[in-house]
């Protein structure tokens, strides 16, 4: 624990007295990128914000659908409810490599190394910003943080606007109700939003559907008994249920068919921020969250064995339909301390320790509850010197099974002119093997009568499995002209990922096969097996101005090249070549005016070039890699000022207006053109 | 860095290179003979620099001698032995000269805050006393004049004034009574510390009141007070009228403003009358600027003026 936290004698708040400089400073925003005040210009990465003007003149109706406004960032349906969003590709149903947080609490899911995104408890109209840390950020949030991050905002006290009501009516009858009402009380503020949201999902050919509910209600608070202390606190649940499967072309015609699986979800986060003098401050915080994924029972005449069947699921039991099911329960807890020790420096070190604890028989082959901890200390320090600003960030964490490691980011920024920076950044991070990573294992047990104690094996737990690494070079600028209401942003980027955890299959270890007597002599493993680059430069432009017509113009662009390996087969040396397994272009655009008499008109354009993921194209060289494609949005809103305080706003949304259906992630999952009605009232 | 508003920073960086050139000339003209003057910065910061780099350029040809607070801790008395006249820049440097200063010398104190300079003129007042020492100062902050008339351009039926002290600005209360009692204006105020709940002061006054003027203080300069003033401005629908263009960026409706520039150049003005033989007042800084945020009026209900049209009315306001 090199870095220590503030000593106690600074709980002595300082009266610092009135200064000239205080008329200067600006109020702090802190950015994710570090957790320290700074502009966009003095971070160490590439920053993408989303901000509320963003999203409501944004077609998307879920939130990963607004990560495709991000440049770099691939956001995909997996399936008519369920959906996925990776940096830099190389991914399948369960992109591991990006921290995702919702006002400071991780919602990353370790038995699934992964968000399940349709099973958040947050509605699209609940956010306020996403600040997207495009790059590496281990050092500021974790290991998760591993390529990037995204860190969702709510809304806080500032929004203007505090009570809403919102009906949408859609495609597959989908049917949305969202409601949010604040109101404060002597000691601070409150919140509280409520929604229910449904669907009857895609009538596959098969008959099947995939049908998907969500009801959720979140309470946040913020109390200040006196000027120094904030008391934060969160609180939500839902429940819902959606369907997991793959949409994969087959010729058996009662496929689809997708599994219903429900889901419930509580969390609490808790936070006190202490300031302890005019630059000096201390936050605590603690979060708790528990998420449950469950499915029905397998029944005995769908396992396809025969009078043994009800045998083998009693002992397996329980045995679901579906192996993406569990009970997940993470505590957080972290102390951080930031301080100003002058006009050109400031840091913030904390000390981060985090416990999740999962149990699922059928992925981790045992029904006791498995776990994972890690701690994790962190500092981040800015130090400016005449036009440059560098930024040393370094993180240490130690993981139950992974043992420790330290990630170090180094960065210089330059200040070009009164509106441009050179930015660029080495760094060196490493992401701890998630819980279901490490204890990744499934048998099947054979029941009584059986010679042999073990039917079948299939995936093998990694005791050697260690963290995946990766080395960064990044280069880019920082643009702004205010006199032209722009800014733009450039990242070229080199990126090697070194011990790349993959699946892999490996020949049975000597005690499995004495388990099966030499059959199956193979199984598979989650590995080191992986290795590869990417390089690549990305840009976003953004024009926003609030004269006549409030034009608002976003331009975003990715172009990324990977290459490198990954061993699919130790025993038929199979290599995956992972060059296709990234869309080498990425693009999107954002162009919104508002007319007279608040009509506000808004095109949303993307592309994607041609990818293969994983899992879905398994083969590189026979599965077809998706074709890309362009998808053009349309948005028109319209509000109607029905008093002083009251509003009323009409909106329709066209996803895909000129119908030009195209596949997404499956071959066979594809988006049609989707229409969406939406009023808000707010009071 | 310290984060200074883009019009400060701006500037600052081209005139921080003629401050260099002008030190340097300075340093060159100081081997030659020893002057009288000392033009004294709290710290290298570029807001000090800006100020500083307009009393050079705009000033009296005196010889004046140019350093930095830090560079003259060690043996102060004697670093200031030789200086008649002192200009110090902030307040840091202000103090450090009320502390030294020779016996008959000068300060002229620019860039403080009205009310620091009140404060640290009574701390030293026994030495400044003893030691016959006469001060005049230039201040940062807006004359309470020029921010009612803001008020009520912003405002045009404000009755109501609401606002919070603290232990920097209480002293500012007679004042403003006064000044609100010559425009027919009732004052809602609560005295406001570090220990207060933000809420609970701050709430019934925003209820009661038709605008917020926020005085600078440490309690409303304080993180948790600026979140609370904002929040409340916007849900009870009152203007906040604020100190610094930070401020009105992060929600309050307008602020009249001197920039580093706009007091360099007054000190300059002020150091010719003082080169020809007469001292003038503490005084605030006649050339200042408007800053709004009409996005924040907008959602407030609140038609207003643009920045220029405000100016130019309590310009017209403060000659008449």
């Amino acid at each position: 624990m090199a870095f220590i936290l503030c000593p106690l004698s600074a709980f002595c708040v300082a009266q610092d007295a009135l200064s000239e400089l205080d008329y200067l400073t600006e109020l702090p925003v802190t950015f994710s990128a570090t957790r320290l005040p700074q502009k966009l210009s003095e971070a160490p990465a590439s920053i993408t914000i989303i901000d509320r003007r963003m999203i409501e003149a944004s077609s998307a109706t879920t939130i990963p659908e607004l990560f495709r406004l991000v440049p770099g960032m691939q956001s995909y349906h997996i399936a008519t409810n369920a959906s996925a969003v990776a940096y830099h590709g190389m991914s399948d149903k369960f992109p591991p490599r990006m921290e995702v947080m919702i006002d400071g609490r991780s919602v990353y899911i370790p038995l699934f190394s992964t968000v399940i995104w349709e099973s958040l408890p947050i509605s699209i109209d609940d956010i306020e910003r996403i600040e997207v840390v495009r790059g590496t950020n281990t050092v500021t949030q974790g290991s998760n943080a591993f390529l990037g991050a995204i860190n969702i905002i709510t809304h806080s006290a500032f929004s203007p606007r505090e009570n809403i009501v919102k009906y949408q009516q859609g495609e597959f009858d989908n049917k949305t109700l969202y409601s949010r009402y604040s109101a404060f009380h002597e000691l601070g503020y409150y919140s509280l939003s409520a929604g229910i949201t449904g669907n009857e999902g895609n009538r596959f050919s098969s008959g099947n559907s995939d049908p998907y509910f969500n009801r959720y209600f979140t309470f946040n608070t913020s109390i200040s008994p006196t000027l120094l202390d904030t008391f934060t606190v969160n609180l939500g649940a839902n429940s819902g249920y959606s369907s997991v499967g793959d949409i994969k072309s087959t010729n058996d015609p009662n496929l689809p068919d997708p599994k219903r699986r429900e889901f419930e979800t509580n969390y609490q986060y808790l936070n006190w921020t202490r300031q302890l003098g005019s630059e000096k401050e201390l936050q605590v915080s603690y979060s708790h969250s528990k998420n449950i994924f469950d499915a029905r029972l397998l029944r005995a005449e769908e396992t396809g064995l025969n009078s043994d069947a009800q045998a083998f699921l009693d002992i397996n039991a329980p045995f679901k339909i579906t192996a993406e099911t569990g009970n997940i329960e993470q505590h957080d807890i972290e102390v951080s301390y930031r301080q100003k020790l002058n006009s050109q420096a400031q840091f913030v070190s904390g000390l981060n320790y985090r416990s999740g604890s999962a149990i699922n028989r059928q992925i981790l082959d045992t029904t006791e509850w498995v776990n994972e901890e890690s701690v994790r200390t962190f500092i981040n320090l800015q130090y400016s010197k005449e036009n440059w600003i560098y930024n040393l960030g370094l993180s240490a964490e130690k993981s139950k099974h992974a043992g420790k490691r330290v990630s170090p980011r180094l960065a210089a920024n330059y200040q070009l002119s009164d509106s441009s920076f050179i930015r660029s950044s080495l760094s060196r991070a490493f992401r701890m093997p998630s819980l279901l990573e490490s204890n990744y294992q499934t048998t099947i047990y054979a029941p009584e009568g059986y010679p042999l104690p073990v039917y079948d094996y299939s995936f093998t737990k990694n005791e050697d499995l260690r963290p995946e690494q990766v080395d960064t070079f990044d280069i880019g600028t920082h643009s702004k002209w205010q006199q032209y209401n722009s800014e733009l942003d450039l990242r070229l980027f080199y990126e090697d990922i070194s011990d790349g955890i993959s699946e892999s299959e490996i020949s049975s270890p000597p005690e499995l096969i004495a388990l099966l007597k030499g059959n199956p002599p193979r199984t598979h493993i989650i590995s080191n097996s992986a290795q590869w680059h990417n390089k690549g430069i990305e840009m976003q432009y953004k024009y926003q101005s609030q004269s006549i017509y409030k034009p608002l113009i976003i331009l975003n662009y990715g172009y990324i090249q990977s290459s490198g390996r990954r061993i699919l087969s130790e025993v038929t040396s199979e290599i995956d070549p992972l060059k296709t397994r990234n869309p080498t272009h990425t693009a999107s655009a954002l162009a919104s005016v508002t007319l007279p008499n608040n009509l506000m008109l808004s095109i949303n354009h993307y592309f994607l070039s041609s990818v293969q993921w994983i899992e879905a194209q398994r083969n590189v060289e026979k599965d077809p890699p998706n074709s890309p494609y362009h998808r053009t949005d349309l948005k028109i809103s319209k509000e109607f000022r029905l008093s002083h305080q009251n509003e009323l706003s009409i909106a329709l949304i066209v996803q895909n207006l000129l119908d030009k259906p195209y596949s997404e992630f499956y071959a066979e999952n594809m988006f049609e053109q989707r229409t969406y009605l939406q009023a808000q009232l707010s009071f | 860095m310290l984060k200074t508003t883009q019009e400060v920073v701006t500037r600052t960086t081209y005139n921080c290179q003629i401050f260099c050139l002008l030190i340097a000339f300075l340093l060159a003209c100081d081997n030659v003979k020893a002057a009288d003057s000392l033009l004294l910065l709290s710290s290298e910061n570029p807001a000090y620099e800006s100020v500083a780099s307009k009393i050079i350029s705009q000033g009296p040809t005196i010889s004046m001698d140019t350093s930095y607070t830090d560079h003259m801790t060690d043996n102060a008395k004697n670093h200031l032995e030789s200086y008649r006249l002192l200009i110090t820049v902030g307040s840091l440097a202000t103090e450090f000269a009320m502390k030294f200063a020779q016996q008959n010398s000068t300060i002229v104190s620019t860039f403080i805050p009205s009310q620091r300079f009140q404060q640290l003129s009574e701390k030293y007042s026994r030495e400044l006393k003893q030691r016959e020492i006469s001060t005049t100062a230039i201040f940062l902050d807006q004359p309470l004049q020029r921010q009612l008339k803001l008020a009520t351009e912003i405002r045009p039926q404000l009755k109501r004034l609401g606002f919070t002290l603290g232990p920097d600005s209480k002293y500012i209360l007679p004042e403003l009574k006064e000044a609100a009692a010559t425009m027919n204006l009732s004052l809602n105020y609560q005295m406001l510390t570090l220990e207060d709940n933000p809420i609970q002061r701050i709430q019934p006054i925003m209820e009661s009141s038709d605008l917020f003027l926020v005085i600078p203080d440490q309690s409303t300069l304080n993180k948790t007070t600026a979140k609370w003033l904002l929040y409340m401005s916007l849900r009870n629908r009152v203007p906040l009228l604020a100190f610094s263009q930070n401020y009105v960026k992060a929600g309050a409706v307008a602020a009249c403003i001197s920039t580093p520039e706009d007091i360099g150049r007054y000190t300059a003005e002020q150091l010719h009358l003082i080169a020809g033989g007469s001292l003038p007042p503490p005084s605030f800084s006649p050339y200042f600027k408007v800053v709004t945020n009409p996005r924040i009026a907008r959602q407030l209900n609140l038609s207003i003026k643009t920045a220029e049209q405000l100016q130019q009315l309590i310009v017209e306001a403060e000659t008449q």
